[in-house]
């Protein structure tokens, strides 16, 4: 499903069966089943083999069932691909995407299967590339972003504040919000900082991505929590659509609510928020 | 055909280490902490796994940490894909 919620993309190594079989009760809106870094040259057919298995057998409960092949351009990458299109997979990730050809090219070779793809963005040259990626394909749903290959690719020295990243993360959400689809942020690496992780996943949020990726299942609730709709935000979302109804029945063509002027891009922002929050279950406390 | 030794999984929880050699019959060797439990039901994983794949002839030994089903059979093929590889 194109725009479902991807609050948290939860990287789970592909040769490592005892956290696969607990995926349901991780509760991440997607996983991503790794067959790329997670997973070193001479163990990439055990990994393979592993997540055929895991796919077919595993519960997956909500979850997104996504899989991270390895680039096209390795002697793995297309063998992960033949796996992935013969398992029940919804979402492929394509690390070190750089142009929208690298999107082409998987897209031949995927045919007219309907299956969603997220490029992963961790270069230079991806980056400023980022929205002919995300326009490729009707089947590309989400750019994510790969911090620490980018920093290398730059000869940047990666820091906590991450101001190296500012320009790439917002090239990234402006190239997927260009083209109506959902942007992600890189993994916070250090599983012990979790106020380090709520900061810079409000950060993320501020600058317009809708989820973030993890690296440990204890990550997910804190990302969870940033992603989705407070009260506060529901209750204005609920007066905002409940002023343009009015307004609508009045036959008035300038809406207001309180001092304040509602306009297109706010009217839209509270229905989206109203729906994330309805297929959250956050509606039902104060449900009329 | 089983033209070589060969390994696959590990020695870590939930896994198991299954290893195929050249034999001149099928032979399943199974150790695992639940042995009593699940000893025969490997033995039946690795012998179905075995008839899918076609291995007529083979020795194959696994040590288990106890596996999930699934688990098993993926090391099982992974090893007997492995193990028909020239060396």
């Amino acid at each position: 499903m194109k725009d479902r919620i991807r609050r948290s993309r939860l990287y789970i190594p592909g040769n490592n069966p005892s956290i696969m079989q607990n995926i349901a009760v991780f509760g991440a809106d997607t996983v991503i089943l790794d067959l790329e870094d997670a997973v070193a040259p001479p163990e990439k057919d055990a990994a393979r083999i592993l997540v055929k298995y895991a796919l077919e057998n595993v519960d997956f409960g909500r979850t997104e069932r996504g899989v991270r092949i390895n680039p096209l351009n390795t002697p793995f990458g297309k063998k992960d691909l033949d796996m992935v299109l013969s398992s029940d997979v919804e979402l492929i990730f394509l690390p070190k995407t750089e142009s929208a050809e690298d999107v082409k090219e998987l897209c031949s070779l995927i045919g007219d299967r309907e299956i969603c793809i997220s490029p992963i963005i961790e270069t230079a040259k991806g980056v400023l590339n980022a929205y002919e990626i995300a326009s490729a394909d009707p089947r590309v749903v989400m750019l994510c972003f790969g911090a620490e290959d980018f920093t290398r690719d730059i000869g940047a020295e990666r820091t906590r504040e991450g101001k190296e990243l500012f320009w790439a993360k917002s090239m990234i959400v402006m190239g997927a919000k260009a083209a109506g689809i959902q942007a992600s942020d890189t993994v916070f690496s250090d599983i012990n900082d979790m106020d380090g992780l709520i900061q810079e996943t409000r950060f993320a949020k501020s600058l317009g991505f809708d989820g973030k990726g993890l690296i440990h299942p204890s990550q997910i609730e804190p990302v969870h929590k940033v992603f989705s709709p407070t009260q506060e935000e529901i209750e204005y979302a609920r007066k905002v659509v409940d002023a343009l109804r009015e307004a609508e029945e009045k036959g008035l063509g300038v809406i207001a609510l309180g001092r304040k002027m509602i306009d297109r891009p706010v009217a839209e922002r509270a229905k989206r928020i109203l729906k994330i929050a309805e297929e959250l279950g956050l509606l039902e406390v104060n449900d009329d | 055909m089983i033209k070589r030794e060969a390994t696959c999984g590990q020695e870590a929880k939930s896994d198991c280490i299954v290893t195929v050699q050249p034999s001149d019959t099928l032979e399943i060797v199974v150790k695992s902490k639940l042995q009593k439990l699940y000893g025969k039901a490997i033995q039946k994983t690795a012998e179905e796994m075995a008839e899918k794949l076609g291995v007529e002839k083979g020795k194959i030994l696994i040590n288990d940490f106890g596996a999930l089903d699934w688990v098993l059979r993926a090391r099982i093929e992974c090893a007997i894909k492995r193990a028909e590889e020239e060396a």
